[in-house]
Order: structure tokens, then C-alpha cells, then sequence
């Protein structure tokens, strides 16, 4: 048993399941990092056309769209890459139209699992701002070799930043970079 | 053998690549067509592989003002954008034909000084 998404693609209907929500959704706004403001319809011609081969793919209008039937539509119309480069970072423009859940895709500050050297600290604090872990690594030794502030920050770090366990998983965490 | 036949590929694709723009203002100069129709015909004469590179260009013939589109009623489902070529667009296909006939020609007669 699965859970479905009811989503208004192209302005038409479609019960799809999570897999495949999440898999259009990124697709969607990849392609939409990289438009510029002026050409943002295209993305309006692309869900259009997306809703037509979804259409094709489902035998009645009660069929779920599946994440293969969604990975086949998209493998028809092209990479993201097609589109031009990025102009803004990928997850920053809403598919419009395309509704969206509340989910955000905005990391929490805390201590993930795997990746950590003592607590996961540095790991956590350079995921949430999206840089290299080793950087965060190197700033935070120098901050305890310099002066004791450093290890203090770091121990109030590791008090304050929950655990990964108690947070909710983003499924497609590592697939941003 | 291998690479050269990947030279090959790259060379054909923009080859179509170049022309591709020529194919969208021939295709609207028929008849006004909304983007699937446009998508069938360019890959039934094998001039794209992946519908996505046709939204680019057609943004931008718009942005040039070679194309405009209206919507229209679909009698199933929801209203389709029909492109359509403009004044400036008519005008630009016939300069596009005349550096076509004009580009065969030259390619030809590079050709048959091959012998």
C-alpha cells in the first residue's frame, strides 16, 4: 500500500504516488532554475506537455501515475541541462502552477548520522549552509587552537543540534548536490 | 571505429541543431500548430531527440518576435497554445530559404569539386 498525491499538472488532474511527485517535482523546478524570468512560460508548455504523455501512459483517469511512467515522460522530454544552465539555485523557484506540499526542502540544523568526525557539529552546520564539511572542520580547530571559545561553541553546538534520528528524513537530501 | 563514430554523432547533431529554427518557421508557415505537433513532425524527420530542446526555441523565436501563439480550445482537455508565424517572421523565413538554397548550393558545388 502506497500513499497517492493528487496533482494539478497542466491544469489537469492526476492521482500520483509520492515517488513519482517528488521525481516531477524536481524535475520541474531544475528546468526552472534555469530559465530566466522572462522565459518562465516554457515551464508552462513543458508541464503542459508532461500532463499529455502522462495522459498517454495511464489507461484510465483512476490509474496512478507511477514514478517509471514519470521517469519515462521525463526521459522523453530531456534533461534538465536541455533548458540552459542554472540561473538560480536549483530549489529556489516553485514549478508554478504545480502545487506543492508543505514540505519544505530546507535543511535543519542538526547532527547527521553518517559523515561525522566527532558529533557531526561541522558536518551539520556546513550541510545547512551547503558547504564543504572539511572547511567547517579546519575553521573549527583553528577556533580551539586559538582560544577556548572555539571548544565552547562547539560543545553548545552539540548540545543545542538535535540528533538526525529525532529529525524528519528528507529523502532526497543527498541527491541536491 | 568507436570514437569516431561519436565525432560522427556530435557533427549530425548540430548540424540539425543549425537548422532547427529554420524547420519550427517552415513548419508554423504551413499551418499554425500547437507544440506536440510541431514535436512530431521534427522527430519523424529525425531533427530532435529529446522534446525539451524545442521549448527553448520557441521561447526565443517568440522573444524575437518571429512567433506569437494564441490559445485555443481543445476538445478534450485544456486549452491548447497555438504558434503562429508574424509579419516579421514571413519575413525572416524568406531569408532563410534564400541562405538555404544559397548554403546547398555552396556545400554542392564543395562537393563535386571532390572528383
Amino acid at each position: 500500500m502506497k500513499q497517492t498525491i493528487n496533482a494539478n499538472i497542466g491544469s489537469l488532474a492526476f492521482t500520483v504516488d509520492e515517488d513519482a511527485y517528488r521525481l516531477l517535482e524536481r524535475y520541474l523546478s531544475d528546468i526552472s532554475s534555469r530559465l530566466d524570468s522572462t522565459n518562465l512560460h516554457i515551464l508552462e508548455d513543458v508541464e503542459a506537455r508532461i500532463a499529455d504523455l502522462l495522459k498517454e501512459e495511464i489507461a484510465s483517469p483512476m490509474q496512478v501515475v507511477t514514478a517509471e511512467m514519470a521517469r519515462r515522460v521525463t526521459a522523453r522530454i530531456g534533461r534538465p541541462e536541455e533548458f540552459g544552465d542554472r540561473k538560480t539555485t536549483f530549489g529556489d523557484t516553485a514549478g508554478d502552477g504545480f502545487e506543492r506540499s508543505s514540505e519544505t526542502t530546507r535543511q535543519r540544523l542538526s547532527r547527521p548520522q553518517n559523515d561525522r568526525m566527532i558529533a557531526g557539529v561541522c558536518s551539520g552546520v556546513a550541510r545547512y549552509f551547503e558547504v564543504d564539511p572539511t572547511l567547517i572542520r579546519v575553521i573549527a580547530i583553528l577556533a580551539v587552537i586559538l582560544g577556548t571559545a572555539g571548544l565552547w561553541i562547539y560543545i553548545i553546538l552539540w548540545i543545542c543540534m538535535p540528533d538526525e534520528k529525532e529529525v524528519v528524513q528528507y529523502p532526497n537530501r543527498n541527491e541536491r548536490r | 571505429m568507436n570514437i569516431q563514430n561519436i565525432e560522427l554523432d556530435n557533427v549530425k547533431t548540430q548540424m540539425r541543431r543549425g537548422t532547427l529554427e529554420y524547420c519550427i518557421l517552415l513548419i508554423l508557415s504551413r499551418e499554425d500548430a500547437y507544440a506536440p505537433q510541431i514535436l512530431g513532425e521534427l522527430k519523424n524527420a529525425d531533427m530532435i531527440v529529446v522534446e525539451g530542446t524545442l521549448y527553448p526555441l520557441l521561447a526565443r523565436l517568440k522573444n524575437q518576435g518571429l512567433l506569437s501563439y494564441r490559445w485555443q480550445e481543445s476538445p478534450q482537455g485544456p486549452p491548447r497554445k497555438y504558434y503562429c508565424l508574424t509579419d516579421l517572421g514571413h519575413e525572416a523565413l524568406q531569408v532563410l530559404d534564400r541562405s538555404w538554397e544559397e548554403m546547398v548550393e555552396q556545400i554542392n558545388t564543395i562537393r563535386k569539386s571532390r572528383n
